[in-house]
């Protein structure tokens, strides 16, 4: 059944086309055949009401009524119902006006005196047709548009260079423009400068047909400048019957600032992983490296091809010959991988005798998932020899003190010695000389006279003793031998005496001391092997030097009476005398072993009671 | 009362400080003689009859030590651990008689069991003095025979 409203004021009219329609209907009685149903309205007015309570599927309408002329009438209606096919009833007078309103949107139009039942019947299912083909198309391109409008990617086509067509995000992707300011633009208009050429060049292959990239990334700058990064898929398509392209952008921008900022971050932990003192390491879960830098690589000399294969098993196994004891450090590398929270630090020792601080911590994210370690290695070498360096000085300097406490105590117990003898025997000689006993006041000025002696003696060399330090002259680089010579000339005289065989030690090094001081230790090392040469029917003397190690040790060996073991360290002791009755104040040795240690060196003495006497001593090596 | 004259071992490698004791003892009053003995082994010689005090009529037991301590070679401190550690001599009564006035030797000397600790004063005076208290305090009052 097909619905018809009829709006005709000429009821003749009206009555003719209900007779056509009646007689279509009977006509055509079978099953599938379609009968009208006609609704008669003989004014706008009316049918304009009836529309508002009813859809019909077609209007027939004659333009000029009662109560409207012309379009007017057409416009009402389709006005009010956009989607029924409007079909005009006009006279022959009025094809003009029945042809404008096709134009504007009429299915058709019926010249009345022309009509006839089988044109009228057509034009009707034909309106009908066309009307819900023009439709379907309607919705299904309000569909694509949808789409392309709400599209998350800028669709473009470009075409003769030309912008042809935008949809909506590509107006927000550059910002401040309208479609009117986008569309017939050149594009390369919206292309940072840097990045034109590549654009133009894949738009002109892709044009051509010739290979073009797909996909790639450029820069799109806005209307305020601001610059974006796109990416582009583009295609070549079919525009308005002539070659263009169809790009699809999307915005990666905050992609793109995302990887710089990765890459920055890469770069800063780099340059601080590359200028740490530092060797690290970073291994993965799965014993994989993911990091290292070149101290690492330098610090335990690892070959390229293993810091390469970036296994950290290979890289372990590479530094084991390496180690002082690599099987507990091994030992203690597996038990760290094992437990993976533990924060541990150690001090490996090296074959080569550097030291390394070792640091190992895990890599925990924040949801407690393990990526594995970072291993830190400090060379301590450095560190660890001063530490040694300055405990062996504080070692020193302690000595020194005791030695100074000492040095103290001896001077002030032997200098108040003589004072107490010279105190008594003045007392003595008051009352000797009141008795007038000339004897006794003789021995009480011999007593009190040595004790002066003795008192001048031990102030000078106290005196002495106390400037080898403070005065010294510059050290010289002299031979050994010269200072051997100049010993000998001083002393030759005593030692030819007594017969003494001298022996000296050809090729004797050179030393870089001061000479005169070297001098007076050797000639006072002599003059006590006089002293104590005992009845030795064959005296003899050697000066010489031997190796011990690295260290060049000078030695002067008589064949004396030796001193006993247990007075090796007391001889160097201030005014110690073997024998009392013996001249000066015993600050001899004493003497020397400040002159040896002021040049860095150390002295002693190797003997045996009856077996001669050997005094070593050694000196700083000269530059 | 002793019927011999008192026995005093003085042991004093200084000789002018060895004069200088002698001369203080002449003016008291206890009848005594002086052995004087200037190292430590010789000394140790004199005590136990040995080297040339090998015949005991030569070193007779003393009845009072006085003893230096900065001796040569062996030092007084030596010589004072080797009396008291020795069973026969330990009895003697030592007394310190030196210059030192320092701790270390005070208490050293008092360990190893010294009996008296003297600093040797100056002036005659008071040298002469102090070996008159010592002789009366140790060779009169004290009975140790």
């Amino acid at each position: 059944m097909i619905k018809i409203l009829l709006i005709e004021d000429n009821e003749v009219d009206a009555w003719m086309i209900r007779k056509y329609l009646l007689d279509l209907s009977r006509k055509e009685d079978d099953v599938s055949s379609t009968s009208f149903d006609l609704i008669w309205k003989n004014s706008l007015s009316t049918g304009l009401d009836f529309l508002t309570q009813e859809d019909v599927d077609a209007v027939l309408l004659d333009l000029n009524l009662s109560d409207s002329l012309g379009l007017n009438t057409f416009f009402q209606i389709h006005q009010k119902k956009t989607k029924i096919p409007i079909l005009i009833l006009t006279g022959l007078s009025d094809k003009e006006l029945a042809t404008r309103a096709v134009r504007e949107g009429a299915q058709d139009y019926l010249i009345k005196g022309e009509l006839d039942g089988r044109l009228l019947d057509r034009s009707i299912r034909y309106s009908i047709e066309r009307n819900r083909a023009q439709e379907a198309l309607l919705e299904s391109e309000k569909k694509y548009r949808l789409l392309i409008n709400n599209a998350n990617e800028s669709i473009i086509v470009a075409q003769d260079g030309l912008l042809k067509f935008v949809n909506p995000m590509t107006l927000k992707l550059l910002e401040g423009y309208s479609e009117q300011e986008l569309v017939d633009r050149p594009f390369t208009k919206f292309i940072h400068p840097d990045d034109k050429s590549l654009v133009v060049e894949n738009y002109r292959r892709r044009i051509a047909n010739e290979a073009a990239l797909p996909r790639y990334a450029f820069r799109v700058v806005t209307r305020a400048g601001i610059v974006k990064w796109v990416e582009i898929h583009a295609d070549l398509i079919e525009w308005q019957g002539k070659p263009a392209s169809l790009n699809f952008l999307t915005d990666i921008t905050e992609s793109k600032r995302a990887e710089e900022s990765l890459a920055f971050t890469y770069i800063v932990l780099r340059t601080q992983q590359e200028l740490s003192i530092d060797g690290i390491l970073v291994v993965d879960e799965n014993g994989k490296i993911l990091s290292y830098n070149q101290r690492f690589v330098d610090m335990w000399c690892i070959p390229p091809d293993v810091i390469e294969s970036k296994s950290d098993e290979s890289v372990l196994q590479s530094v084991m010959d390496k180690l002082a004891s690599p099987e507990q450090f091994l030992q203690k590398v597996k038990q760290i991988y094992q437990s993976q929270d533990e924060i541990s630090s150690d001090e490996v020792t090296m074959k080569d005798g550097r030291s390394f601080d070792r640091y190992s911590a895990p890599m925990v994210g924040a949801s407690g998932k393990y990526y594995g370690r970072v291993w830190y290695f400090r060379d301590i070498t450095e560190r660890k020899h001063a530490e040694e360096v300055r405990e062996r000085l504080v070692t020193e300097l302690e000595s020194k003190n005791t030695e100074m406490e000492r040095f103290i105590y001896t001077v002030s117990h032997d200098l108040r010695s003589p004072l107490v003898t010279i105190n008594g025997f003045v007392g003595f000689l008051e009352s000797d000389l009141a008795k007038g006993d000339s004897e006794r006041v003789k021995v009480d000025l011999k007593m009190i006279s040595s004790a002066i002696t003795r008192m001048e003696t031990l102030l000078k060399d106290t005196l002495e003793l106390s400037r080898i330090g403070r005065v010294a002259n510059p050290p010289e680089a002299v031979p050994f031998i010269e200072i051997v010579q100049e010993a000998l000339d001083q002393i030759s005289e005593k030692l030819m005496q007594r017969g003494f065989q001298v022996t000296i030690q050809p090729d004797l090094p050179s030393v870089g001391v001061d000479r005169m001081r070297i001098v007076e230790v050797l000639t006072n090392l002599m003059e006590n092997s006089i002293k104590y040469i005992g009845d030795q029917p064959q005296p003899c003397l050697e000066l010489g030097c031997r190796l011990d190690g690295e260290e060049t040790v000078f030695f002067v060996k008589d064949n004396g009476i030796g001193i006993d073991p247990g007075q090796h360290d007391k001889v160097f002791g201030l005014f110690y005398k073997v024998d009392k009755k013996s001249d000066g104040s015993g600050a001899g040795l004493a003497i020397i072993k400040r002159i040896i240690e002021v040049h860095g060196g150390r002295i002693w003495i190797e003997s045996e009671l009856g077996k001669g006497c050997t005094v070593c001593f050694t000196l700083a090596q000269p530059n | 009362m002793r019927d011999r004259p008192a026995v005093i071992l003085l042991i004093e490698d200084d000789e002018t400080h060895a004069m200088l004791i002698t001369r203080a003892f002449e003016d008291i009053k206890i009848s005594h003689e002086i052995h004087w003995m200037c190292s430590a082994d010789e000394a140790l010689d004199y005590l136990l009859h040995k080297g040339k005090f090998a015949n005991p009529k030569d070193c007779p037991r003393p009845d009072l030590i006085l003893l230096d301590l900065r001796l040569s070679v062996v030092d007084g401190h030596e010589v004072l651990r080797a009396i008291k550690g020795s069973q026969e001599l330990k009895a003697l009564p030592v007394v310190i008689l030196t210059t030192s006035r320092n701790d270390a030797d005070i208490v050293k000397a008092y360990s190893n069991y010294a009996n008296s600790y003297l600093v040797k004063p100056m002036g005659s005076e008071m040298f002469r003095e102090m070996m008159n208290d010592l002789g009366n305090y140790w060779l009169k009052w004290n009975i140790n025979d």
